[in-house]
């Protein structure tokens, strides 16, 4: 496996050929995933592309370190482009009533700041302790608290809720404690 | 109402309900938490700033560019996949016919099995730069090549051959293999034959890796021929080997 920044110098430095094997290694399971997921063939290759031009200009902003692969940083970074994608609509009629085109330069550096703020709250969350985050997991994925007390073997569901409220209060307490959380919110 | 007059006069309790609000879509499987871009927000115009600048723009096309390429060749993966059904009925009694023959005619060796035990590309020499005029299509020739991305091996050792006057035999090895491995063997076979007429020290590799490159068309005639050619010859490049396999072909 490359080092992680391998790739990411390689988009800062223009380099083709290193481009063209992020695309061989990573394109096919993005594809994958976009077309399992509502998506076409065309909406994975926007999706690639726009997620790479993210990648560059916050490596060219400030250069960060990945802590898991290369491979499976870009997935998540098209993922969360494709949720982004799929919630627009919503988010477009809701805020301005009407559809306001955007340039593509604005919606990636909209998409790149948002990276970096869903970013910050998972690393929040790596800070809890293990069973904090399997019960806030579910949680937020909507599991019903009876669903959660049997599947984490929980006498009742009231247990569950208590320690959904003590856990959320904790990492609430650990996002406060965090200054970039006082930058995070006023967007 | 209330608790909407409550958080306007309590920010410490209008912090936690953002926060909730926050770690659900955070967290959550369903909505996207958008960034509000009617608030000022510096680093917002900055990186759309930076984003519409000549510099990117070119990195744009860049990106671009690889995207063009790789779909490319997938799209020519993909037609040469669909070969039409006629062909398939070929190929599946061509392999029939094959079967039949090993099973019946042949207690040895298989031509696939000669060639997998012999395609062993580790034995190529480097490509290490010597001060040529190209070294840097040979050194990236060789990159693609230990990455198998034979296509694009084979079009920088193309352009490496055309482009020197002097025949190298590395370079042509190199090529040669690409071309097999993307079976291309009327290629592979042109440029092993001009190794054989090189006149230098090595052209007698041409014939290994001629045979080689029948074993993997399955034309075992002609690799028999070129084994023979080297098992003849003790200075030649894979005497012993050459020899062995003939033994065991028989």
């Amino acid at each position: 496996m490359k080092d992680q920044s391998t790739y990411l110098k390689a988009l800062l430095n223009d380099d083709t050929e290193q481009i063209l094997h992020i695309y061989k290694n990573c394109f096919p399971n993005v594809k994958r995933f976009i077309v399992q997921n509502n998506g076409e063939q065309a909406d994975a290759e926007d999706i690639f592309q726009k997620a790479l031009l993210q990648l560059t200009v916050r490596y060219r902003k400030e250069a960060f370190d990945i802590t898991s692969s290369f491979e499976a940083y870009l997935f998540t970074v098209c993922k969360n482009l494709w949720r982004r994608e799929l919630n627009k609509s919503k988010q477009e009629v809701t805020i301005d009533g009407v559809v306001e085109l955007k340039n593509e330069a604005r919606e990636i550096a909209l998409s790149s700041l948002e990276q970096e703020r869903w970013e910050f709250f998972q690393e929040k969350l790596e800070l809890i302790s293990e069973n904090c985050k399997q019960i806030l997991d579910r949680f937020f994925k909507k599991m019903a608290y009876k669903d959660i007390a049997i599947e984490l073997e929980y006498n009742d569901e009231n247990v569950v809720r208590q320690r959904v409220f003590k856990c959320k209060s904790k990492l609430t307490e650990i996002i406060r404690q965090d200054n970039r959380f006082n930058e995070l919110k006023e967007i | 109402m209330h608790l909407k007059a409550e958080i306007a006069q309590n920010p410490d309790l209008a912090d936690l309900v953002n926060i909730n609000k926050k770690m659900r879509l955070q967290y959550g499987e369903d909505g996207w938490d958008f960034i509000d871009e009617h608030k000022n927000n510096d680093a917002l115009d900055a990186l759309e700033t930076l984003l519409k600048s000549k510099e990117f723009q070119h990195k744009k096309k860049v990106i671009q560019r690889a995207g063009d390429l790789y779909f490319k060749n997938e799209k020519s993966k993909g037609v040469s996949n669909k070969k039409p059904q006629l062909y398939f009925a070929l190929a599946i009694a061509a392999a029939l016919v094959l079967f039949f023959g090993i099973l019946f005619k042949d207690s040895g060796l298989t031509s696939t099995e000669v060639y997998s035990n012999n395609s062993n590309w580790d034995e190529l020499p480097s490509l290490v730069s010597r001060g040529e005029t190209n070294a840097v299509l040979l050194s990236k020739g060789e990159d693609a090549f230990t990455n198998k991305d034979y296509p694009l091996a084979e079009a920088r050792f193309s352009a490496y051959v055309d482009t020197n006057k002097e025949v190298s035999i590395t370079a042509l090895l190199y090529l040669g293999v690409s071309q097999l491995e993307l079976e291309n063997y009327t290629s592979a076979l042109e440029n092993f034959q001009k190794i054989i007429d090189s006149n230098t020290l090595d052209h007698s590799k041409g014939y290994w890796y001629k045979a080689l490159v029948y074993f993997k068309k399955g034309d075992k005639e002609n690799a028999i021929k070129t084994l023979e050619i080297i098992a003849t010859n003790p200075e030649y490049y894979k005497h012993s080997k050459a020899k062995e396999i003939l033994e065991a072909l028989q």
